[in-house]
């Protein structure tokens, strides 16, 4: 069992977060087999850096970002081909819950364009604030906001086959 | 704030639930309406995310770090690995970690009222798919699931439950990707009682007004 604190406390960390950096990574990539790749980049970045993270709290947002850069380094290398449609039988195969419930949303999902399904992705899957999410895609709050908005209102749209409902709307408080 | 208002701060943020929200939500049948459909997508969001994740990544980032640690044998990693199956962060001690949990799974119980009023529909089979995703079952039917929705908790995006029993409403909090270490713990604050406790994966915390409630539900879920 690794003896020092920073180890074991990396240790934890990795058991705690791979899964789901490896699930916010294989949604921008859309490729498993590249998705574990940049996990093992993300975390062997993590470990060089790891005296320097000292605000707990705030791991997981941190790891999330490392990831990030990780996905746009690669993407600065070469243009990714990325198939909204590769393998999705396959990863329906292996849902996590009752995969008929979120088939189609996957889809549609798949289908939102990157720059909506990174904010949502760290929203929903990882549970970041529009604070946090605006510091790991360097933007601001506002425009994280706007993102959020315009995904849900797209997918929506996408599920639906039709804009989300509006119903008439009250103006005044 | 105006129906506008809502239904752009739903759309950023379908979790949240402040008191201006609630406020309009509850004077608003159409833009409850909009919330609620919201937060279902949310719900279904977070399932089509959650995607397979390879067998033993985990090990295999650790071990693959291994030589590169300064003071660390990789082989010792390995066997950390093995010992600590179902590790996770150590940021505070297990036993605080549980009673914090508790803490703010009561008052975020408390804050969002409606869900004891809601009478939502869940889908056949919803509460034991979301219980097998958490590494859960339960072994006696509690009653009918009212309410549901992702929420914020504890850093946390938590599918907030809310189970309408013959004995009153039970509301469990499941969080399948917590990182916390949590012991069990049980507190009572404002009338109500709240359990927190580890689960096959992540966290799940229970509130009820009647302690015997939360309990009775605390001994229903067993390991998958």
């Amino acid at each position: 069992m690794p003896s020092d604190p920073a180890s074991r406390r990396f240790e934890q960390v990795v058991r705690a977060y791979a899964n789901d950096l490896f699930r916010y990574l294989y949604w921008l990539c859309r490729d498993r087999a590249l998705a574990e790749d940049l996990v093992q980049e993300a975390f062997a970045r993590a470990w060089a850096a790891w005296e320097s993270q000292r605000d707990e709290k705030a791991v997981k947002a941190w790891l999330f970002t490392i990831a990030r850069h990780e996905f746009a380094r690669l993407h600065e290398r070469k243009a990714l081909d990325v198939d909204p449609e590769a393998d999705l039988e396959a990863l329906v195969a292996r849902g996590p819950s009752d995969p008929s419930l979120a088939l189609d949303l996957r889809k549609a999902f798949a289908l939102l364009p990157a720059t909506y399904r990174d904010p949502l992705l760290l929203q929903v899957l990882a549970g970041l604030s529009s604070v946090e999410i605006a510091a790991a895609l360097g933007t601001t709050e506002d425009n994280v906001n706007a993102r959020l908005s315009r995904g849900r209102k797209a997918l929506r749209a996408l599920v639906d086959g039709e804009p989300a409902s509006a119903p008439a709307l009250r103006t005044n408080p | 704030m105006n129906c506008l208002d809502f239904r752009r701060a739903v759309l950023s943020d379908p979790r949240q639930a402040d008191g201006e929200r609630l406020a309009h939500a509850a004077s608003c049948a159409a833009c409850r309406v909009f919330a609620e459909r919201q937060a279902d997508l949310d719900n279904r969001l977070f399932d089509a995310m959650r995607v397979e994740v390879p067998d033993g990544l985990a090990d295999r980032v650790l071990v693959a770090q291994g030589p590169r640690r300064r003071r660390t044998p990789w082989i010792w990693a390995l066997a950390a690995s093995v010992v600590l199956a179902t590790g996770v962060a150590l940021l505070v001690p297990p036993g605080l970690a549980g009673e914090r949990l508790a803490r703010e799974a009561a008052m975020h119980a408390e804050e969002e009222k409606e869900s004891f009023r809601a009478r939502q529909v869940a889908a056949p089979g919803f509460l034991q798919a979301v219980l097998a995703d958490q590494g859960v079952r339960l072994a006696v039917s509690m009653g009918e699931v009212t309410y549901a929705r992702l929420c914020p908790l504890a850093g946390n995006t938590a599918r907030h439950i809310v189970i309408t029993t013959p004995d009153g409403p039970v509301t469990l909090f499941l969080l399948p990707t917590d990182d916390q270490r949590r012991r069990r713990a049980e507190i009572a604050t404002g009338g109500m009682t709240a359990i927190a406790m580890p689960a096959g994966r992540g966290s799940i915390a229970i509130v009820a007004a009647n302690p015997e409630l939360a309990r009775a539900l605390e001994r229903a879920l067993a390991q998958a």
